[in-house]
């Protein structure tokens, strides 16, 4: 032979390798743990830079991020409510009140998307929290499932101005 | 007198709440039915490997309207989208029932390329040592073979 068999050995074992890696990369299914993400975004669609102080009257404006990582198209719909500084889902339970609105996007696997909210504050001045969480449908039984994520925003309401 | 303050101030709490200038707004379980079963189909295509971004993007696109219609008037919101998500459910059943070949070539295609990845090492056994041969050949083909110590002993 005119290459080294040990040197040709090791070809082969490099072969071996590329081809079992090709085959579970390219062949075998990957399953990645599924997971849906909810995030809050300002005014402008960037993290940070929040409302914190508003007077009576005024507009809550903010963006909410949703993002779709459960290997399928997905229907979301945001419950939007706005409670008292205090008052907060958790990643079980949900707020049993009723939402001041809800948002409804559809995703496809991997997809995500800014959503758009905005509320006149006609409330009494004191310190509230902004509430979004996320619920997913489920087409098996034609309901919403909470998916157990959300956020908040505390932020103070001021008298009106003028 | 506390007690009376937060009565006061609970009572202003949930008016205000109340009073919040937004429109929710409930699909009614028909809409809601309609919208799953188009999901439901929308997921089966995407597991036959067929590219759903088209009947995704059009799925927003009416829940998008409905939100729109719902919080301007309301009134005739869910019949429009019962409408659009009918057609829609039509549209997909003839997308599924055309899926399964895709589904088929998938496979197919998924098979032949393991096949091809897997033959990597039993074709670099066979076939190296022979590239390598033929190579050494070809670059070596017109070497001009001479005795050790070249034309010394050439009498001509």
């Amino acid at each position: 032979m005119i290459i080294d068999e040990e040197v040709f050995a090791v070809i082969i074992a490099i072969a071996i390798v590329t081809s079992a890696l090709g085959v579970s990369l390219s062949v075998l299914p990957r399953r990645g743990e599924p997971f849906e993400a909810i995030g809050l975004l300002n005014e402008k669609g960037l993290i940070g830079d929040y409302p914190s102080v508003l007077p009576a009257n005024s507009t809550l404006r903010l963006n909410i991020y949703v993002y779709n990582h459960d290997g399928k198209a997905e229907l979301f719909m945001v419950k939007i409510f706005i409670v008292e500084r205090g008052i907060l889902p958790s990643n079980t339970t949900w707020l049993n009140t009723t939402p001041v609105d809800t948002l409804l996007v559809v995703l496809s696997d991997q997809g995500n998307s800014t959503l758009p909210f905005e509320a006149r504050l006609s409330v009494p001045p004191g310190q509230y929290a902004f509430v979004a969480e996320l619920w997913r449908l489920e087409p098996t039984n034609s309901s919403f499932i909470y998916t157990g994520r959300w956020v908040h925003l505390y932020f103070n309401v001021t008298a009106p101005l003028g | 007198m506390r007690v009376n303050i937060l009565l006061v101030a609970l009572a202003a709490f949930f008016l205000a709440s109340a009073l919040l200038v937004v429109h929710p707004h409930a699909l009614s379980n028909e809409a809601l039915g309609i919208m799953s079963d188009v999901l439901g189909k929308i997921q089966l295509l995407e597991s036959r490997k067929v590219n759903v971004s088209d009947y995704v993007r059009m799925l927003d696109e009416a829940a998008r309207e409905y939100q729109v219609c719902a919080r301007s008037d309301g009134q005739s919101c869910d019949e429009e989208l019962i409408g659009k998500l009918q057609a829609l459910s039509e549209e997909l059943d003839k997308a599924i029932a055309g899926s399964e070949s895709t589904y088929y070539v998938y496979v197919a295609r998924k098979v032949a390329v393991g096949a091809a990845l897997a033959s990597i090492p039993i074709a670099t056994y066979v076939l190296l040592p022979w590239l390598i041969s033929y190579a050494w050949l070809r670059t070596k083909a017109k070497w001009v073979v001479l005795p050790r110590g070249g034309r010394k002993n050439d009498n001509r």
